[in-house]
């Protein structure tokens, strides 16, 4: 049994402009050790999907439907006080983007790692202070014992990402949530987190689910990507097998669009459009509005996960022998030297 | 879209980044242009008590050497790209350009006429001919006012009538990839991406010569990024833009820029034309930078952060070569090894941070053991730092030093490379070819 089943998870949120369909349907797993990166666009629903696993969502929002089991306990079933108590923090921690906003300005980092460790564990108060501080020697900070002295506001930005990575590993969780942990920082700092995240990995075998727009971010610290659009999960595979053979539009698009620093400009190819509202998405498929190969049942069908590899999923009816099409409408010739190389084995595909 | 962007529109790029015409002016050139902010702002506020004996009150005039002495130029029709990381003064100098800032010092001529002293009649001139687009298009859009009024805002203070300016806001419109029904709409009612296409409608609206942009991809999603650049790339061809692209992203100056300058504190460290910079980059900290992207093909290399720490404070940036502090390059001085002279130099830094206690054992502070003569004066240092004379201990310390700490290294040009410059003390000869 995997660590973390995520099935059918649905979470609304009643707006006076109607039902925002910000989850609609997602299932994952995560395996005790993998990191899972969860990539999309703005509004594609991650960071929701990340929240609802921890009872997060704030009114107007709901998690409406969905079973989510983690280590065998349901979490779904769970009231707010036992997530509080034996979940969140402890098996279970979160890394937000923003850590100024995610830490107390008016109490010392030591302080708010100790409580952390004194509310989930029976420590005493100098233990939790002694484990806060061992914490924060872990993840880099020089001078640990007098930094832990100190308020957020003494720390730049990548330390205080480091405190809260500190933070959400004090009770040895056995999943960490990172939530564009590095989005907000400068690319040399932003390195400097990704090795973190490495070596937590190697050193405590943790499991990861990192929610980022950076497909150079993912590439970097997870194992497994899934790839959402609009409240929904459309392609899920290793890494690299995602980067060489995309199979969804939606994805081979992203690859082909996404601003790298080894590719020219000629070779960019921006998705057209925004992504619809959540609102009233559209029928059958989500992406077919913006898809280039959209043909006439894409309106009439929601397209399941189909299997298209060993670990690769993709829902698109293009990989529906039924819906065989003669000709691939979307010419990859014009693309990255990258996708070129991997038309020949989607080509067999669409035959 | 593809059409617009097939391979000649790259290799057009590419030459006139590597054999420019050189023009005889410049359309903007700058010299020696430096920002400095005073850390206390009035009389009262940097007056200081002095408890080291003789008069007892001092004034403190320290000051945010946010620009430090900055010259390029601009050629009519080229993009060039200012990266760097937060708080290296990318964003001040914008401001500066644009006369949001009042320079310090150095000088600002813009087709021929001096523009530094704002006080002529040439500013306001030069104020149609250059514009600027903010990182943030939600701040920089008020709230209350129709788009099209937004738009038509450059217009009204250019004097042109009611009627001109609404043809002229649906045209711009058109151009910017926006509908004509959104000239009543509110900039709420609008994605980043799209708040972003208004911004450059903005700028665009009385023909400018040059736009100088501020981050103006940095908040958005990876697919809308692709999409603002290919917009300003086409809006170039279409009005002949010359532009001014700051950004802290590699992968995004890489693709819009024909030459690049990279700042650290305040000063260009390297400025080199964007193939030349991204295949053969010079500077210790531009490979340090180039190292840290990370790369979504998985056939490239991992990323490594070499450089650790922050920037230094500008208000007291460190002296000689101002990366010295983090460079993975240093050249050590005679005795020590270069991996030893880099614990070194972090060592010197903590010392002067004064959050090294002495009465440790001087050996905790090092990994590697450093050479017999610099163990000596480590304890020496300490000695007298225990004794309560940190500066002493500090000029204890200062009797090993690099040439990167004490002489200041000029932007010179890289072996048979003209244009590219760089300033760094390495010889040429000692730096590994580069490699993705």
């Amino acid at each position: 049994m995997s660590l973390l089943e995520v099935s059918d998870l649905r979470t609304y949120f009643y707006t006076e402009a109607g039902i925002v369909r910000a989850v609609d349907g997602v299932d994952f797993e995560v395996e005790a050790g993998e990191s899972l990166g969860l990539v999309g666009e703005s509004g594609a629903g991650k960071s929701v999907t990340v929240k609802s696993l921890l009872g997060l969502i704030d009114v107007p929002g709901k998690v409406v439907d969905g079973e989510i089991y983690f280590d065998g306990q349901a979490l779904h079933e769970m009231s707010e006080q036992e997530l509080r108590q034996n979940v969140r923090g402890s098996d279970i921690s979160f890394v937000f983007q923003d850590p100024m906003s995610a830490l107390n300005p008016v109490h010392t980092v030591g302080s708010q790692i100790a409580e952390v460790v004194e509310y989930h564990t029976d420590r005493t108060e100098a233990e939790a202070w002694e484990r806060a501080v061992t914490l924060l020697d872990d993840v880099g900070i020089p001078d640990a014992e007098q930094r832990a002295d100190q308020y957020p506001h003494e720390f730049s930005g990548g330390m205080r990402q480091r405190v809260l990575i500190a933070m959400a590993l004090s009770c040895d969780p056995k999943l960490i949530i990172a939530d564009e942990p590095t989005t907000a920082l400068d690319v040399t700092i932003q390195a400097q987190i990704i090795e973190l995240f490495e070596e937590i990995q190697e050193k405590y075998g943790t499991a990861i689910v990192y929610v980022t727009h950076d497909l150079g971010v993912v590439r970097e610290v997870c194992d497994r990507v899934a790839v959402m659009y609009l409240g929904k999960i459309v392609e899920s595979a290793p890494y690299d097998e995602l980067y060489q053979d995309p199979h969804h539009p939606y994805t081979q698009m992203l690859m082909r669009s996404v601003v790298t620093p080894d590719r020219d400009v000629s070779e960019l190819e921006p998705i057209q459009g925004t992504m619809p509202s959540a609102v009233d998405p559209p029928s059958g498929c989500r992406f077919r509005t913006r898809c280039p190969r959209e043909f006439d049942e894409c309106g009439r069908y929601e397209p399941p996960r189909i299997q298209v590899g060993e670990n690769h999923d993709s829902a698109c009816l293009l990989h529906d022998e039924q819906f065989e099409r003669e000709e691939p409408a979307l010419h990859l010739d014009s693309g990255a030297a990258e996708t070129d190389s991997t038309s020949g084995s989607r080509g067999a595909y669409d035959e | 879209m593809s059409s617009l962007h097939d391979a000649t529109t790259g290799t057009e790029r590419e030459s006139r980044g590597e054999s420019p015409v050189e023009q005889d002016q410049p359309l903007l050139r700058v010299r020696g242009l430096k920002k400095h902010f005073p850390v206390n702002t009035g009389f009262i506020s940097s007056v200081k008590l002095n408890r080291s004996g003789g008069f007892p009150l001092t004034l403190d005039d320290t000051k945010v050497r946010a620009v430090d002495g900055v010259n390029f130029d601009l050629h009519s029709g080229e993009t060039f790209g200012v990266v760097g990381e937060s708080g290296c003064g990318k964003s001040t100098l914008a401001r500066t350009l644009v006369g949001l800032e009042q320079p310090t010092d150095g000088t600002i001529v813009f087709e021929g006429e001096d523009i530094s002293d704002f006080d002529s009649s040439s500013l306001q001139q030069f104020r149609k001919n250059a514009q600027i687009v903010f990182q943030d298009p939600q701040s920089s859009l008020n709230p209350r006012r129709k788009i099209g009024s937004i738009i038509a805002d450059p217009l009204e203070a250019a004097g042109w009538d009611k009627d001109k300016r609404r043809d002229r806001v649906l045209e711009l419109l058109e151009d910017v990839g926006l509908e004509e029904d959104f000239y009543n709409r509110y900039p709420h009612e609008f994605s980043g991406g799209q708040r972003q296409r208004i911004n450059l409608a903005r700028a665009l609206s009385i023909n400018p010569d040059l736009v100088i942009a501020d981050e103006p991809v940095s908040g958005l999603d990876m697919s809308v990024q692709a999409q603002i650049l290919t917009l300003m790339d086409d809006l170039q061809d279409e009005y002949g833009l010359t532009y001014l692209f700051i950004t802290h992203d590699l992968s995004v100056i890489r693709q819009v820029a024909d030459r690049i300058a990279v700042m650290y504190v305040g000063d260009f460290v390297e400025k080199a034309p964007t193939s030349k910079l991204f295949a053969e980059p010079h500077h210790p900290y531009s490979r340090a930078l180039l190292d840290a992207v990370p790369n979504p093909d998985p056939a490239s290399r991992d990323l490594s952060a070499e450089l650790h720490g922050d920037v230094p404070s500008p208000s007291d940036p460190p002296s000689g070569c101002k990366f010295h502090t983090r460079c993975p390059k240093i050249i050590p001085p005679d005795g020590f090894s270069r991996e030893e002279y880099i614990e070194y130099v972090t060592f010197k830094t903590e010392f002067d941070e004064r959050s090294v206690d002495p009465t440790d054992d001087p050996a905790t502070y090092f990994d590697v053991s450093l050479p017999r003569l610099a163990q000596s004066t480590v304890e020496k240092a300490f000695t007298l730092a225990e004794d309560g004379d940190w500066d002493a201990a500090k000029a204890e310390l200062d009797t090993h030093q690099s040439v990167c700490e004490t002489a200041v290294p000029d932007l010179e040009q890289v072996a048979d490379a003209s244009r590219h410059t760089s300033a760094c003390h390495l010889p040429d000869a000692e730096r590994e070819p580069y490699t993705w």
